[in-house]
């Protein structure tokens, strides 16, 4: 490295020195600096973080009634209900699956000129994709915990009529419960995660001197 | 510490039908510390498309460019990635700053990644926007500046980590008299403490020292000065 200290003046003190606290947060060690970049991203996109988070929000939601419906109505009676669900929850992943490819695109399309940027400054295409899955991680988790939260409240106050859902809800039960939660939560993040991240490593391949050139 | 670019050509391809342009055609040349290369040319001579391969952005279609010891064709991502991150300053030619991030925050934003000290960097930056002349646009943001102040942040951001091997691509294209005469002052201040200095240039640059000068037309070298100036 060359040392060209005595060129530059250095003022620690001059007005222009605050920064609003975005990424420069000396000390940090570098997972730290890409995950402050990654929660910072969130708020800064705020579009395709909303995107990630309803998608999350609608796969947990019918996940987790099917689910439920697999774990607590075992009751004939409940067989026509059960197959809305399944049916509901098998077009709304197909769809998702669909629509992450779009968002992926989408991802990397609003980044192009950061992505740019880092990559003519030296970042790897590894701690691109670390930062592009801790982004989503945190989106999707939010968004998957807040369906579940909606669908447990959506039953609790009888908007839809199950009930048998929460009858006689002993700790067993209870676990069990908390048990499906955890588990929806695990699939959809990891399938938010894993597929975004396979389609942005793909994408990123292909378009590197695009993404240098920083076209739009 | 050295680039060789041995014998490089790089054909894109065109985006409709099976035409292929080559930008860069069998150019060969060493790059060493402490010195200063002129890369002139025409508008569409691959000075651009040169560069980003010096810079290991770009992978060369035939030949082979050698960052030191690192061998861009057969390397890696991540070596070529660790290379430009140490000892590479890197100016596009386009205006690349992030219209969400002040100026001081542009700068620094690519350190984020860097195993580098936030502190002593942010010190850096000031004093750097401070010699460019831009001591009190630091919290403005992209949209408040000039294009020249835009670019002098951009070369602010290249050179804020100390490269080894300063690229710059057009660096004073939107600057006055005035403030090219500054940068180039810059750049040569960087020389003279050992970085070795590349810039291309479509018009011909007033540099004080002597720099090496390869004249591109058509992706070719067609003159080759030494120590021109």
């Amino acid at each position: 490295m060359v040392e060209v200290t005595g060129s530059n003046p250095v003022s620690p003190k001059s007005p222009g020195s605050t920064c609003r606290g975005f990424i420069l947060q000396a000390g940090f060690s570098v997972f730290g600096n890409i995950l402050w970049l990654a929660l910072t991203n969130i708020r800064r996109k705020r579009v395709s973080s909303l995107l990630y988070f309803i998608l999350a929000f609608v796969i947990s939601q019918s996940l987790f009634l099917v689910s439920l419906s697999t774990a607590f109505l075992r009751i004939p009676e409940f067989n026509n209900i059960k197959k809305l669900f399944y049916t509901v929850t098998i077009t709304f992943i197909i769809l998702s699956v669909l629509i992450l490819g779009v968002l992926s695109y989408l991802f990397l399309n609003t980044r192009r000129k950061e992505l740019g940027i880092l990559r003519i400054c030296g970042v790897r295409k590894s701690d691109l994709l670390m930062s592009a899955a801790l982004e989503i991680f945190f989106i999707s988790l939010a968004g998957a915990v807040s369906g579940i939260i909606c669908v447990v409240c959506i039953v609790l106050f009888k908007v839809i009529y199950l009930p048998l859902f929460f009858q006689n809800l002993t700790y067993p039960r209870l676990l069990m419960l908390v048990g499906i939660s955890g588990q929806t939560v695990f699939a959809v993040v990891i399938l938010e995660v894993t597929y975004s991240l396979i389609l942005i490593s793909l994408l990123l391949r292909n378009d590197i001197n695009g993404l240098v050139r920083g076209s739009p | 510490m050295s680039i060789k670019v041995i014998e490089v050509t790089k054909t894109f391809a065109r985006q409709t039908g099976n035409e292929y342009v080559e930008a860069v055609r069998g150019v060969s040349l060493d790059i060493n510390e402490a010195s200063l290369t002129l890369v002139s040319g025409p508008t569409g001579s691959g000075k651009t498309t040169l560069l980003s391969m010096i810079a290991g952005i770009i992978k060369p279609t035939e030949g082979e460019v050698v960052l030191n010891t690192v061998h861009v064709t057969v390397s890696s991502d991540r070596s070529v990635s660790f290379f430009r991150e140490r000892f590479i300053g890197y100016i596009p030619q386009e205006i690349l700053l992030l219209h969400d991030l002040n100026i001081l925050e542009n700068v620094l934003f690519p350190n984020v990644f860097h195993k580098k000290p936030m502190k002593q960097l942010k010190q850096w930056a000031i004093g750097l926007l401070e010699r460019l002349g831009l001591p009190d646009k630091t919290t403005c943001f992209p949209f408040e500046l000039s294009g020249g102040e835009k670019r002098k942040a951009m070369i602010a951001r290249a050179l804020v980590a100390s490269p080894s091997f300063i690229i710059a691509d057009e660096p004073v294209s939107e600057l006055d008299q005035e403030s090219s005469g500054e940068i180039l002052e810059l750049l040569e201040e960087h020389k003279k403490n050992g970085a070795a200095v590349v810039v291309a240039s479509h018009t011909s640059l007033s540099f004080s020292m002597p720099c090496d000068i390869y004249h591109l037309d058509h992706g070719r070298i067609v003159d080759y000065r030494k120590g021109g100036l």
